[in-house]
């Protein structure tokens, strides 16, 4: 027993298997997917629908009622294969082959990839089949990695969850060939588009044939859908729950370092200075490090902007900083500037030593005095 | 270099040109047009001939009217108009010069 469908093509009704209807919707899909750029494409689909009637209306006159996934299939090898029409048109369009195919080549070749969540092959979100696709992989080496790391404190977990809310999924066939890393072209996408469906097939085919299995998978799904929704919302929680902490710790890590830098630059000016030495003991000693940190901070925030922003991209085809960093540069820049230049001029510090203003405001007084 | 690529290039080549010749003598179904060309196997698929048709229609080489039919929908009715004409007297010039220059080639070997 199969379930049928009731189709209106081109002004004819038909009765039509749930399968082939899947496979026939598929096809005018991928027909509509390559000509819709251009002029008159719907003119063009309801031609394709109504030489489909008639050769459905042929098969129904012989005494087949019910189009079938065999009358679908003939019919499609009668009207060609998308990618046929394709190659024919392409050829038609006057672009030498062999040119062409070296193109396509080439765009296979310089196509970036993108990390995407597999929908088609998941557990929870995707997110192993995605990192597979993307590495080149194999999924379930990936998934035994995950599994085992999780008896290492469990730190796995996060990440998944972190990587779950980070990654999209890939949702169309472009997506599809972007995670995989495939040039996105009509035969591509027909190809993703077609193999989609061989798998629907499968699991339409093992649904119908084992009842029993069917409602175990179907909790199962639900299951997994759940837990899924759940941990994603948890994840959130967990994660804006953890970001200011985790931007203090990271801020004072910043601060140590720097400061450590400092010292140390510090200690060098005070190797070649011994005047310095003496110059900085003369202020309190959190406003001298914090000078110290200040001037520093000035200077490589805006050697990180110019280096990120705009060297690195423009000689090294790097990527440049993403506007949410050089904004946190910029504060950053102007922030330590600020300081830098009160306690310049609260403490009157000796300019020469470190900071962005070679001015020093007692060399005025000294010379004065000489004289 | 395939001499399967060479022979469809060809006939694509000259797929216009047959499509405007057979319009020339009567007005077609596009179901005819299919057969014929089938027949002459100047196309494989049919699908190709759909978009190709609007191409010409869009370029108003030819046009159409929706005739009824006693077995089921309407169908298109394709001729060809006069800026189709005058186009087709062009590819029938080039074309004699095309057999011409091949036929130069072959006999003067």
């Amino acid at each position: 027993m199969k379930k049928t469908l009731t189709v209106n093509l081109g002004g004819v009704v038909f009765h039509i298997d749930e399968d082939a209807y899947l496979l026939l919707d598929n096809y005018l899909k991928n027909l509509l997917f390559h000509f819709k750029k251009e002029e008159g494409s719907e003119e063009i689909m309801t031609d394709f629908e109504i030489r489909i009637s008639e050769l459905f209306s042929e098969r129904v006159r012989l005494g087949h009622e019910i189009i079938t996934v065999v009358e679908v299939e003939k019919m499609i090898a009668q009207m060609g294969k998308p990618e046929e029409i394709f190659e024919e048109e392409e050829a038609e369009t006057g672009e030498p082959e062999g040119n062409g195919s070296a193109e396509s080549e080439m765009n296979t070749k310089a196509i970036s990839k993108r990390i995407f969540r597999n929908p088609d092959d998941q557990m929870l979100g995707g997110v192993a089949s995605g990192i597979a696709a993307y590495l080149g992989w194999d999924v379930t080496a990936i998934r035994l990695i995950m599994v085992l790391s999780l008896f290492f404190y469990g730190f796995t977990a996060m990440i998944y969850i972190i990587l779950w809310i980070v990654i999209p999924l890939a949702r169309t066939a472009s997506d599809k060939l972007k995670m995989r890393g495939e040039a996105i072209s009509v035969e591509n996408i027909g190809k993703t588009v077609t193999h989609g469906f061989e798998k629907e097939t499968e699991v339409a085919e093992q649904l119908s044939h084992k009842t029993e299995r069917r409602s175990g998978q179907r909790f199962a799904d639900g299951l997994v859908k759940i837990l899924g929704v759940l941990f994603k919302i948890g994840g959130i929680i967990l994660l804006v729950v953890l970001i200011p902490p985790l931007l203090l710790v990271l801020f004072v890590m910043v601060v140590v370092f720097i400061a450590l830098l400092a010292s140390g630059f510090g200690a060098l000016g005070g190797i070649f200075t011994p005047d310095s030495i003496f110059a900085f003991s003369a202020y309190p000693h959190a406003a001298t490090v914090l000078f110290i940190i200040s001037g520093i901070t000035f200077i490589g925030s805006i050697m990180a902007l110019l280096v990120g922003g705009y060297l690195a991209p423009k000689f090294f085809h790097a990527k440049e900083f993403s506007s949410t960093l050089k904004w946190i540069l910029i504060g950053l820049m102007i922030i330590a500037l600020m300081v830098n230049l009160y306690l310049r001029f609260y403490y009157g510090f000796p300019i020469h030593e470190i900071g962005p203003w070679r001015f020093h405001p007692n060399a005025w007084s000294n010379y004065s005095s000489l004289y | 270099m395939k001499s399967e690529n060479v022979k469809s290039q060809m006939r694509k080549g000259t797929l216009e040109y047959c499509i405007l010749l057979i319009l020339q003598k009567e007005p077609a179904y596009t179901s005819d047009i299919i057969k014929k060309l089938k027949h002459a196997k100047l196309i494989v698929v049919e699908g190709t001939l759909y978009p190709l048709l609007t191409r010409l229609k869009n370029s108003e080489l030819l046009s159409y009217q929706w005739v009824e039919s006693k077995q089921g929908p309407p169908r298109k009715y394709y001729e060809l108009t006069l800026k189709g004409e005058s186009f087709l007297n062009e590819l029938e010039i080039a074309w004699q010069e095309l057999n011409n220059t091949i036929n130069h080639i072959k006999t003067n070997d």
